[in-house]
């Protein structure tokens, strides 16, 4: 099973952070996920979502891929936890995120 | 309680700044299931000193789909009857993995005050500096609580000034967007010195059967695959599917995305820009765009006093940072002859008629009142859509969604909790929850 992240069709509902944490832990909880939403912007309605690797973090934003992101906001940022052991092997982990180039 | 719960209930006395707490006790889950069944438990165990009470259902924040809703339980100034009013987005979520399944706030601050719900405490902290901000500034990254306490992912349920007049339509927001209080209960919150309530949630909610569950779940999502619903998007199109009036082509040169409530199948909140162009999708330097629309009726009440869209969604920020109910607003204005869009935006925060109803269901008509895109089985009269309230706000299932989604049956709801819980929790025992939540 694989996921593929679309970030223009994301509507920050949580869900595939949900499942990711329940996939690590059989539990609800969201800490654990490898998968976050990112909504820290919600006056202007900006989100998206992050994936978390070993070395590195993959930004799905709005306009566009990226990843190694180094925006202000994610200097400080550290995964809280490794990826999990039950994800190795699988490309990026079980997510794929769909690049787009939006000019706007 | 062991699962999907947080086992916790707080009693929180303003007056006497005191925290008492207790476990969710699981003959009460059995005997009552939660959210509103026992939402209305508590308030009549307190009645004597006018609580707020606030809660989520067995449900919420979990797999299941729709489990974004948390309840706002108190007697209503508007129809002095108890009332219950729905806080969803990611607030519901929130206020569980906080650690907390219900608060009881109860007793009057001497002087302001705001609670902080994290990691299973609850603090109550002095609120002098925020007191004067409007619930925009309240969530504030930099300014405002976010900032203070250093996270930008806390929800808040805020009031604003209108709280402070004696207005029945006084608000309790949703960080900076209406919520599904209809009911005055802003005016409480303003009563009480709260000026706002902040969670944040880093907890862990065991299931009983995981493997069950998620099978339970991932099944229903499959089902509902096939709604006709989920091809559809925004509160913008519910006038159409309701017989109403197409509004989709008025707004939609404002519209910029929409979003959906945690771990709902259906982005029915619909923001809309006007202060940058509304097809810029990468984070620009405009800290207020626009504005989220999360209550249909409030857009309509304000396209019906002959506003363009985007005099309509500025009149909703307007009512958003002043902290009035903004259907509530666009009816006072109608009634006093509203003039023009500036003159309206002058009269917002000297509204405060003391509007009264009597009120013939506990449940916000903030939900519209009849099947949204999906055919239902049966009648779908005014008592299915009581009974389909009661049941949403029984489990933790977001009302809007409820009324899409018929895949989501009283029995999958009952089997789901069944499973999460292994509690006994039989559909005999739901209708007598369900009549004693109407009644």
């Amino acid at each position: 099973m694989g996921l593929k992240f679309d970030s223009l069709k994301c509507t920050s509902c949580m869900a595939c952070e949900l499942a990711c944490g329940y996939h690590r832990d059989e539990a609800l909880a969201m800490l654990a996920s490898s998968i976050v939403t990112y909504r820290n912007r919600e006056k202007k309605n900006y989100f998206g979502i992050m994936l978390k690797e070993p070395e590195n973090l993959v930004l799905s934003r709005p306009e566009g891929w990226k990843s190694n992101a180094s925006v202000s906001w994610m200097k400080t940022w550290k995964p809280t936890r490794p990826p999990n052991p039950s994800c190795s092997g699988r490309p990026a982990i079980c997510v794929k995120m769909k690049k787009r180039d939006l000019s706007a | 309680m062991e699962y999907l719960s947080a086992d916790k209930i707080a009693v929180i006395d303003l007056a006497s700044r005191k925290v008492m707490e207790d476990e969710l006790d699981e003959d009460l889950v059995t005997e009552r299931i939660g959210g509103i069944g026992i939402t209305k438990h508590l308030y009549e165990k307190y009645a004597d000193e006018d609580p707020i009470v606030i809660g989520t259902g067995l449900l919420t924040g979990s797999l299941f789909p729709g489990s974004s809703l948390g309840i706002l339980t108190a007697r209503s100034p508007r129809t002095n009857n108890v009332c219950h009013a729905p806080f969803c987005q990611h607030a519901g979520m929130e206020f569980k993995y906080a650690g907390f399944d219900y608060i009881v706030i109860k007793g009057v601050s001497e002087t302001p005050v705001y609670l902080w719900l994290h990691d299973g405490i609850a603090d109550i902290k002095p609120a002098d500096e925020i007191y004067d901000m409007t619930p925009w500034e309240i969530v504030d990254n930099k300014k405002g609580l976010r900032g203070k306490l250093g996270d930008e992912l806390i929800q808040f349920l805020s009031v604003g000034k209108a709280a402070e007049v004696d207005t029945n339509a006084a608000q309790v927001l949703v960080n900076c967007w209406s919520s599904g209080d209809r009911w005055g209960f802003g005016r409480l919150f303003g009563e009480k010195k709260l000026k706002t309530i902040a969670m944040r949630g880093m907890g862990l909610m065991e299931v009983a059967d995981p493997e069950d569950f998620l099978d339970k779940c991932t099944d229903l999502v499959s089902l509902l695959t096939q709604n006709p619903a989920l091809a559809k998007k925004g509160c913008i199109a519910f006038p159409a599917a309701m017989g109403a009036e197409n509004i989709v082509d008025w707004i939609a040169p404002l519209v910029h995305r929409h979003s959906a409530a945690f771990n709902t199948p259906f982005p029915y909140n619909t923001f809309v820009k006007y202060n940058e162009a509304p097809t810029v999708m990468k984070e620009s330097d405009v800290e207020e765009p626009g504005v989220m629309i999360t209550d249909i009726a409030a857009l309509l009440g304000f396209k019906k006093l002959n506003l363009s869209a985007e005099q309509a969604c500025r009149m909703i920020e307007a009512c958003n940072k002043y902290g009035i109910d903004p259907t509530a607003a666009a009816a006072m204005l109608e009634k006093s002859g509203a003039g023009d869009f500036e003159s309206m935006q002058k009269q917002v925060p000297g509204l405060k008629e003391n509007t009264q109803d009597a009120g013939t269901t506990p449940f916000s008509p903030w939900c519209p009142s009849q099947p949204l895109f999906a055919a239902f089985d049966g009648a779908t009269d005014a008592a299915w859509w009581q009974r389909r309230q009661a049941v949403a706000y029984i489990f933790g299932i977001d009302p809007i969604f409820a009324i899409m989604a018929p895949e989501i049956t009283e029995a999958k709801l009952i089997e789901a909790v069944t499973t999460g819980t292994e509690l006994e929790i039989s559909a005999d025992t739901l209708e007598d929850v369900i009549a004693s939540v109407i009644s």
